[in-house]
């Protein structure tokens, strides 16, 4: 079971094409190939506009690849119908960036923690189900009642993280889950976030542009420059023997690197 | 809101805090007060008067013609002795009526249609907005003279007339709004938990456009209000002898000069009666500003 790869992304090509008779193609993401291999934590970095987040929509299979193919678990996810994916569905979970947006502000923390549930028909008593996923995100089972916009920044992605765990997954996705919060809790976060993976055997997928951060969670890496695959492999090769220059850019842009190797934050 | 960055253990749960601010705000807000105010006493005046005026609004009497204000008339009589008051309160009958149903037949037509043209881009979406613009562009007293032709006036063609010429707003309203939730990250999250189009739409897309939609069902009742009176008055809607603020204003031009008061009466009716809708529309979409921006 462990040769075949949790995600095996292969020569995918993203272009967007803008409406319109003299609409542009964007191009995302160009032949990029790797393998997340189960109970890997891989890393995905680059800067804004690099394609990161084009990926992990790729990955979720909510967006086909113009070519090239996902697989997960050996079976091809890229461009199947819905009703062939509620499999899938239970098995990867992803956790956004702005927990603001990315939870409804018209639904109680329980129905938000419920929904996932509900929609993929997982027979649980709910509000068990809810009181736990709130503990294991250090929330009190009484947060169930408000609304996300009654908690501050960190709260919120505790709830946007039991979320992603409601239906058990096997593979996290993490889209730059602490660059739209306070410095101060995003260690917190980050912690949180190695216990679940710890616990709960989870595969990661780590997108951001935090080499820092990267480094402290990840055991490989994969680099994106505008769209492209740069460089791939064990995140401490990557780092101490970079051999693109991109990467070395990316590295040098990160100062605090080498004199601070913890996540202590630095407020 | 919770000091950013308080410790987990710390949260001070208040269970229903929230919901006494939020009730607390409807009434904190001049607009709904008001405007909610004049509704209910226009809702109110129209449900009494199916069962109890003060005389029966049809009720001709040539010996008080053009009666002055008075302890019995109090707001005076009409032409043919009918009393002001009792006329007017059976008025907002029509009123209630044609406004009610018109905005129930745009809501009916446009939200779906709107909801339909976010959700499906692409062919269906380009039919429905073409559509839209040719009935955008199709003039309202134009469609009410037609059917008033056709099937006779009456105020169910004036609701006809104002229903389907309000019906481009709300798809519109409803579609631009709708789309916003559409592209927000949590629908992107529902996605990913594999909820379809269509639970989407019931369970983030319609609650999230409610507060938007029901102030704008209330902008445009007092819309269609207003052009119920002005169809009635043109004779393109209600017809004497039944009672309406539009045949009213009609019946009292001739006596413009002698009797001001019969012109006055029901002008201030409409008025109130517009302003009082739109006043609470208004709120309405204030309080969604204010939810919006905390």
């Amino acid at each position: 079971m462990s040769d075949i790869p949790t995600f095996e992304v292969d020569s995918v090509t993203k272009v967007y094409q803008s409406r319109g008779r003299r609409g542009q193609a964007v191009e995302a993401l160009r032949d990029i190939s790797f393998t997340v291999a189960p109970g890997q934590s891989l890393g995905v970095v680059g800067e804004s506009g690099s394609g990161k987040s084009t990926l992990s929509r790729l990955l979720l299979a909510l967006e086909r690849p113009t070519s090239g193919s996902v697989r997960y678990r050996g079976e091809v996810i890229s461009g199947r119908r819905e009703r062939d994916l509620r499999d899938f569905r239970r098995h990867v979970q992803i956790v956004f960036q702005d927990p603001m947006s990315s939870l409804d502000p018209r639904m109680r923390v329980h129905d938000l923690l419920a929904e996932p549930l509900r929609a993929l028909h997982i027979d649980v008593d709910e509000g068990e189900r809810v009181r736990e996923l709130l503990a294991s995100v250090e929330m009190p089972a009484a947060a169930a009642r408000r609304y996300a916009y009654q908690f501050s920044g960190g709260q919120r992605q505790r709830i946007a993280i039991a979320r992603a765990l409601g239906p058990s997954p096997e593979v996290l996705i993490a889209d730059e889950p602490v660059s739209a919060l306070d410095v101060s809790v995003r260690a917190q976060i980050l912690n949180l976030l190695t216990g679940l993976v710890r616990d709960f055997n989870l595969t990661m997928v780590f997108v951001s542009h935090d080499m820092a951060v990267v480094r402290h969670l990840c055991d490989s890496v994969v680099v994106l420059y505008r769209g492209r695959l740069v460089e791939t492999g064990a995140t401490e090769e990557v780092f101490e023997q970079p051999r693109e220059d991109y990467t070395r850019e990316l590295l040098a842009a990160a100062p605090r690197l080498r004199a601070q190797r913890g996540l202590t934050p630095s407020n | 809101m919770l000091p950013s960055g308080a410790r987990p253990g710390e949260i001070e749960v208040d269970d229903g805090f929230g919901d006494v601010e939020h009730h607390g705000r409807w009434l904190h807000n001049p607009s709904v007060v008001i405007g909610g105010g004049i509704v209910a006493l226009v809702v109110l005046s129209g449900i009494v008067s199916i069962f109890w005026t003060p005389y029966d609004p049809l009720a001709v009497n040539p010996s008080h013609a053009l009666a002055a204000p008075s302890m019995s008339h109090w707001l005076g009589t009409d032409e043919y002795g009918r009393d002001e008051f009792s006329r007017l309160m059976a008025s907002s009958q029509i009123a209630l009526f044609v406004g009610a149903l018109s905005v129930l037949i745009a809501t009916a037509v446009g939200i779906p249609a709107g909801l339909l043209a976010a959700a499906r881009e692409g062919a269906i979406s380009q039919v429905i907005l073409r559509l839209t613009d040719i009935l955008y562009g199709f003039p309202a007293l134009l469609a009410a003279v037609v059917l008033a032709a056709a099937f006779g006036a009456s105020k169910m063609t004036v609701v006809l007339a104002i229903g389907i010429a309000y019906i481009p707003v709300f798809i519109r309203v409803t579609r631009s709004n709708a789309l916003v939730v559409l592209n927000s990250e949590y629908v992107l999250a529902a996605r990913a938990y594999g909820r379809r189009t269509f639970a989407i739409l019931r369970r983030h897309v319609v609650p999230n456009i409610a507060t938007t939609i029901i102030a704008q069902m209330s902008l445009l009742f007092s819309l269609a209000i207003l052009a119920e009176a002005a169809l009635d008055f043109l004779g393109l809607g209600t017809v004497a002898p039944t009672a309406s603020w539009g045949t009213m204003l009609a019946s009292s031009q001739d006596y413009l000069g002698s009797d001001a008061l019969l012109t006055v009466w029901p002008s201030l009716a409409i008025v109130a009666c517009v302003l009082g809708f739109s006043l609470l529309g208004d709120g309405i979409s204030e309080l969604r500003e204010a939810r919006r921006r905390s």
